[in-house]
């Protein structure tokens, strides 16, 4: 596999300005930072927003030990040997997480999971899998950010608050653009934002309609009805939805008269009452709306680079997440093999846990399971996840100390120019060496 | 009659798939047990885990314990009956076409998945996707019947094409989501969004309360249906309770859902 | 002392290239090449096969495939519902599992092809916004080597360049382009419908010469630019072109007008079937056959060449960077529906559909597919495919070439059909069967040829070591389905439908020269309309595994 060196090596004394860096904090994954490094520490970011800042700046050598065994200090090699045994022991296996590594790290987490029989799961799972569900059930329509930014003029963000969590998204591809057929950018669009309470995006609308909590799906299937033209009562669209019927009608008139419909949806979506379904509603919604004109959606992806493993896992096996091979073949079943599941329901004995922390934010059930079995854990941050692993590695961060292949949310594939250097293994060179020792072991 | 007597404790996932009437019909005790099924990754003897005995020629298997961890009982079954004694796991009786399956227990999720014959009866509860199709799926359940005397969870008859589905207590919501064709009858309480984009078929809600549909249903009259009668008669006949005052009830019929075909029917009880 | 050559010995050969047809040979292999053979007579093979009775050919190249990249990629997300009950690929100690269907995932693709026989494929339709996608896709699909045809015909800095009538700046973008992404010659398709499809609902164009609004162009000066911007390049291979209406009845027109087009350059015309038939516009029920017109135009000019696209009943999935095609085909068929629309460069549309035998429509495509292969004089300019998966799977390819080569299994096959295909086609009436040597030259030899490889699609001293051994067999369906041997630069990497030893394969590019003076120009556009940055768009060679320049 070819891996790039460093694009640029800072030596001790000087300070260099590396062009056009990614930063890989949220999926907007802008590429376009200019770091400044002097000491092995990063003076400037520019043009990266308050979340990118924070990532950058948060950067610091440590001297953490690489790895530890059982909470204490061992060398890598021992801790890839124990972390094979582990995994080759266990009778229902699980990797887990992927989204904050690079794809060329994804690739071996997938060829372990593979080798082990396990199940390969990623944080999508938690986040956008439903959307993944509701795509395989309707199909989806969609677009590169720099179509958004070039052509849309019509602009929805339903269920999320990019200004809060992915900063530079309405001045890069979704508000601002002076785009080629939004020559005057801002003043060329209508932005709508839809949520159930009025967050900082709320305020950079131009409309809003605050919708009664869980009423998404009944929210999308108004305005399905009124593109189709049937008559709906106005009383329950009122009693539903917490908006009146007429306010529908009248964004359901922009739809129509938009050249080009843009759809941006989030969390508020995809993990209320619904879930999938209401991602389903969404996805048909914009597939009837081309009927009449343009109309994409688009989910807004949180991590960096889950966008990454979405890709990575389906082109290896076929299917996005929650994929089982215990059987020696690839399975998938949403609810059945996802990981949060298979931990709730004490299905699984041994796990791999790449760039996520499921000790912090999992439910109770699979958080005990989760400490009852032995795991292993990479990370180049001390988390709950890591605290409690049999194996854990400190590893080199992503597109700050290691380069690799990140998908933006949109799947355009994006190469990071990491900056400083660090005395960690990145997660591809641990996860080679586990994938190598786990083959050898099951010979 | 085979008799399995499950004496595993394990939480790791005991798959029994292609463990049928048929595949066991003519074989020995002494084969049975050696009989592949998984455990977790690994292959195990079906004597690992259960004390087998009796004989398999009579197409009737027993299963005994708790199989709340045993998956796919009965998958691809196409003759025989099969009963068990206890809680099943998840799976059971997928893409069957043929023979019975009784559960005197509660079954997990996706029981009768993508049917295509057959009885089950569960007499317990059951998990989501009771007779439903499988991810991507443009057709799901296409024959048989599916009875459940307890409660159920979400997505009952998710993109049924032909069927019958009952369910003895309260069902989750987005009950016949996407249906084809088929009949889907609910006897106790229903969640939200029923008959979510259901372009035909039938969904009866016949419990108390029940909820508001969706914007794109019309109501269109009040009416007793003959047809029901003649299916709860079918439904008594196969040991499905229907409470008597189903028989002479009034039923709203109402059309939808009209954001798609829009020839589906669903009935709410009203008296 | 070794003397590390691998002898094939005493094969019945075919190698239509250096004439040979159906001769035994030995063929002598050495560091992954075919080498002639040892002239010192002391000199030994460390390793022998013996293929006496076996019909030996250079490894099959499927030009024109659809098997990585983003579009790929969502439709195989998009049907986990046909993996499942699809043959299960199981992992073995050396292979890894996966899963089929009509969109494979990549190990299992690469397995297949080499399961086949086939070494060398190329991904049809890439939008080099997406190359380093397809570069990661393309190290997981182990066995064959591998390339891929670049998205320009709805490029806007294509169609700016034709519009301003600057050939220069276009040749030079179009060498620059290819050299960026790392691939191997300009793909248009649907030119400038795509880009309607963009800018209106069912946007699209139905004629050569509508005009493109916004860019002032017409599909016919995009044809006529990158074909001509083509061989100023010298490009190994020519044009690559998925012609507007791809589809409709009364298409046939739009076929010629485009081949007339080109007047002398080059082109490909990509799976032609679809692209051959006669009939009322839109009208169904007149759809018939214009194959004969179209082969009599191909057959009298030497400078086309086109690969099939042959349809076979069945369930598959379409996926096409003709965006329009896609909404079409999914309202038809009624089915799930993806499309995604890529910044400046391309469209995609994905939808699942059936091909059936009782159908009128589907017959006829069937059968004209069929007639192509048949009706063509020239079989070194005409080439199998499926146009994979859109017209069924690559899987089907032995079943092509059994009614290609047998007549009566054509006829039976015939009779399955829907009648009027007997009316509307000529297929009935055709007679002729395919020799061996002429199944290897339009699964081998031809393709090498017209993409311009030089060290492939043959056996002679130079050529990469890929080789695939056949057992003979009457049921010819039975004979190619199941190789005796494959070997990939010269190792043996499938032996008896097993893969013995998976090796990653390598990337076929083409990096023309270009005046750089022209980056300065295409930058600034750039940082202007897209969403990355220009320094990050082009991938450079290190990102690569074992790669190959290709000159022309």
């Amino acid at each position: 596999m070819a891996i790039p060196p460093l694009t640029q090596t800072p030596t001790a004394d000087s300070s260099i300005t590396i062009l056009d860096s990614t930063c890989t904090f949220c999926g907007c994954v802008c590429d376009d930072i200019d770091i400044t490094v002097k000491d092995n520490h990063i003076t400037d970011a520019k043009r990266a927003c308050v979340l990118g800042k924070a990532w950058f700046y948060g950067h610091h050598a440590d001297d953490r030990p690489s790895c530890l065994i059982d909470g204490r200090p061992a060398s890598v090699a021992e801790g890839v040997e124990r972390a094979a045994r582990i995994l080759t022991d266990a009778k229902y296996p699980i990797v887990y997480g992927l989204s904050d590594t690079t794809s060329e790290a994804q690739r071996v987490a997938v060829a372990i999971g593979d080798a082990i029989a396990g199940t390969v799961d990623t944080t999508t799972s938690v986040c956008h899998g439903p959307s993944g569900m509701a795509f395989q059930g309707v199909g989806e329509v969609t677009c590169t950010l720099g179509e958004i930014a070039n052509r849309g003029d019509l602009i929805i963000f339903w269920g999320g608050n990019p200004a809060e969590s992915h900063p530079r998204h309405f001045s890069k591809y979704s508000l601002m653009p002076k785009g080629m057929f939004v020559p005057n950018g801002r003043k060329d669009r209508t932005a709508v934002g839809v949520d159930v309470r009025k967050t900082k995006t709320a305020k950079a609308m131009d409309l809003f309609f605050q919708i009664k909590p869980r009423s998404d799906f009944e929210a999308l299937w108004t305005l399905r009805a009124l593109a189709k033209g049937i008559d709906v009562d106005p009383e329950q669209v009122q009693s539903d939805t917490g908006i009146e019927l007429s306010r529908w009608q009248d964004l359901m008139n922009r739809m129509k008269a938009a050249k080009f419909g843009v759809i941006l949806f989030g969390m508020g979506l995809t993990m209320t009452r619904g879930k999938h379904l209401n991602s389903e509603a969404l996805l048909s919604l914009a597939r009837d709306m081309n009927a009449y004109t343009r109309f994409v959606v688009k989910p807004m992806r949180g991590h960096g680079n889950v966008t990454g493993a979405d890709n990575v896992v389906t082109w290896q096996t076929g299917y996005p997440f929650g994929v089982n091979m215990t059987r020696g073949y690839p399975r998938f079943n949403p609810g059945e093999y996802t990981s949060s599941d298979t931990l709730a329901r004490g299905e699984a004995d041994a796990a791999l846990l790449v760039a996520c922390d499921p000790m912090a934010n999992f439910s109770q059930p699979a958080r005990e399971r989760l400490r009852s079995i032995p795991y292993v854990a990479l990370d180049p941050k001390d988390t709950p996840t890591t605290r409690s692993a049999a194996v854990s590695f400190t590893t080199a961060t992503y597109g700050i100390n290691v380069p690799g292949t990140v998908y933006r949310m949109d799947d355009v594939p994006i190469y990071l120019r990491p900056a400083l250097t660090t005395s960690h293994p990145g997660d591809l060179e641990v996860l080679s060496a586990i994938h190598r020792r786990v083959m050898e072991l099951k010979r | 009659m085979l008799s399995l007597r499950y004496k595993a404790d394990t939480s790791i996932p005991v798959e029994v798939e292609g463990l049928t009437p048929s595949a066991v019909r003519a074989l020995s005790v002494a084969e049975i047990q050696r009989f592949e099924v998984f455990h977790g990754n690994r292959k195990v003897p079906l004597a690992e885990f259960f004390d087998v005995s009796g004989d398999p020629s009579d197409a009737r298997l027993e299963f005994e314990g708790n199989l709340a961890g045993v998956h796919w009982i009965g998958a691809h079954m196409t003759e025989g009956e099969i009963h068990v004694r206890g809680a099943a796991g998840r799976h059971v009786g997928s893409e069957m076409t043929g023979g019975t399956i009784h559960v005197h227990g509660n079954a997990s999720d996706w029981v009768g998945g993508e049917m295509h014959g057959g009885l089950i009866h569960v007499h317990g509860s059951a998990g989501h996707l009771v007779g439903s199709a499988y991810r991507g799926s443009a057709t799901g359940m296409t024959a048989g019947t599916i009875l459940v005397d307890g409660s159920v969870g979400n997505e009952v008859g998710l993109t049924l094409r032909r069927g019958l589905l009952a369910i003895g207590d309260g069902c989750g919501d987005f009950v016949g989501a996407n249906m084809i064709a088929g009949t889907v009858l609910v006897f106790g309480t229903c969640g939200i969004r029923p008959g979510a984009s259901m372009r035909r078929g039938t969904v009866g809600l016949l419990g108390a309360n029940p909820p508001k549909l969706l914007v794109s249903f019309r109501k269109s009259c009040v009416c007793q249906p003959t047809f029901l009668r003649l299916m709860f008669k079918r439904l008594q006949s196969l040991g499905f309770t229907v409470p008597s005052d189903c028989y002479d009830a009034n039923y709203g019929l109402y059309h939808g859902d009209h954001v798609t075909v829009g020839r589906g029917e669903i009935l709410i009880r009203e008296s | 002392m070794s003397s590390g050559l691998f002898k094939i010995a005493g094969g019945t050969v075919y190698d239509p290239i250096h004439g040979v047809d159906g001769e035994q040979r030995d063929i002598w292999i050495r560091d992954g090449r075919i080498v002639a053979p040892p002239s010192e007579p002391d000199v030994r093979q460390d390793k022998t096969f013996d293929a006496t009775g076996l019909v030996v050919m250079p490894g099959g190249i499927d030009m024109h495939c659809h098997i990585a990249g983003p579009k790929v990629n969502s439709a195989r997300k998009m049907r986990p519902e046909q993996k499942r009950k699809a043959e299960k690929v199981i992992r073995t100690p050396n292979t890894r599992s996966g899963t089929m269907g009509s969109v494979p995932s990549t190990f299992a693709t690469g397995y297949k092809y080499a399961g086949l026989g086939y070494t060398t494929a190329f991904d049809a339709a890439i939008p080099p916004l997406a190359a380093r996608h397809v570069h990661e896709e393309f190290e997981d699909t182990p066995c064959i080597d591998k390339g891929f045809f670049v998205l320009m015909g709805n490029n806007h800095f294509v169609m700016q360049s034709i519009q301003r009538n600057e050939p220069e700046r276009l040749r030079s973008f179009i060498a620059w382009l290819l050299g960026a992404a790392k691939g191997f010659t300009p793909k248009v398709v649907n030119p400038g419908g795509v880009e309607i499809w963009k800018q209106q609902p069912s946007g699209n164009v139905h004629g050569l010469d509508e005009n493109v609004a916004h860019f002032g162009v017409t599909p016919r000066q995009i044809i006529e630019g990158v074909a001509r911007a083509v061989d100023a390049l010298r490009l190994p291979h020519s044009v690559h072109i998925h012609a507007n209406n791809l589809g409709m009845p009364g298409n046939w027109r739009t076929t010629l007008e485009t081949m007339k087009t080109l007047g002398d350059s080059r082109g490909h015309l990509a799976h032609i079937q679809f692209h051959s038939y006669g009939g009322g516009e839109g009208d169904e029920n007149t759809f018939n056959s214009k194959a004969v017109e179209l082969v009599e135009y191909v057959n009298t000019h030497s400078n086309l060449t086109v690969d099939v696209g042959q349809v076979l009943f069945g369930e598959t999935t379409t996926m096409t960077a003709d965006g329009p095609l896609g909404y079409y085909l999914s309202n038809a068929f009624k089915s799930k529906w993806f499309s995604s629309d890529t910044e400046m460069e391309s469209g995609c549309g994905i939808a699942p559909i059936e091909y059936k035998n009782t159908s009128l429509v589907h017959s006829l495509q069937w059968a004209i597919g069929l007639e192509w292969y048949l009706l063509a004089k020239d079989p070194w300019r005409v080439v199998m495919s499926t146009d994979h998966p859109n017209g069924g799977s690559f899987l089907a390819y032995p079943q092509i070439i059994q009614l290609l080569m047998d007549r009566t299994y054509r006829q039976e096959m015939l009779k399955l059909v829907h009648p009027a295909v007997l009316e509307r086609s000529t297929l009935a009436d055709l007679t002729r069967e395919y020799t061996l040597s002429e199944i290897c030259i339009i699964t081998r030899s031809g393709p090498a040829r017209i993409l311009g490889l030089p060290n492939k699609g043959h056996l002679g001293p130079g050529a990469d070591a890929d080789i695939t051994v056949y057992t003979p067999n009457d049921d010819k369906t039975k004979m190619f389905e199941l190789p005796r041997m494959v070997i990939k630069n010269g190792v043996v990497i499938v032996e008896q439908g097993e893969i013995r030893q998976p090796v990653t394969g390598k990337l076929l590019y083409v990096s023309p020269e270009y005046d750089s003076s022209i980056e300065k120009d295409i930058a600034e556009w750039f940082e202007k309309y897209y969403s990355i940055r220009f320094r990050n768009y082009p991938v450079p060679l290190d990102y690569l595994h074992d790669h190959e320049e290709v000159r022309g």
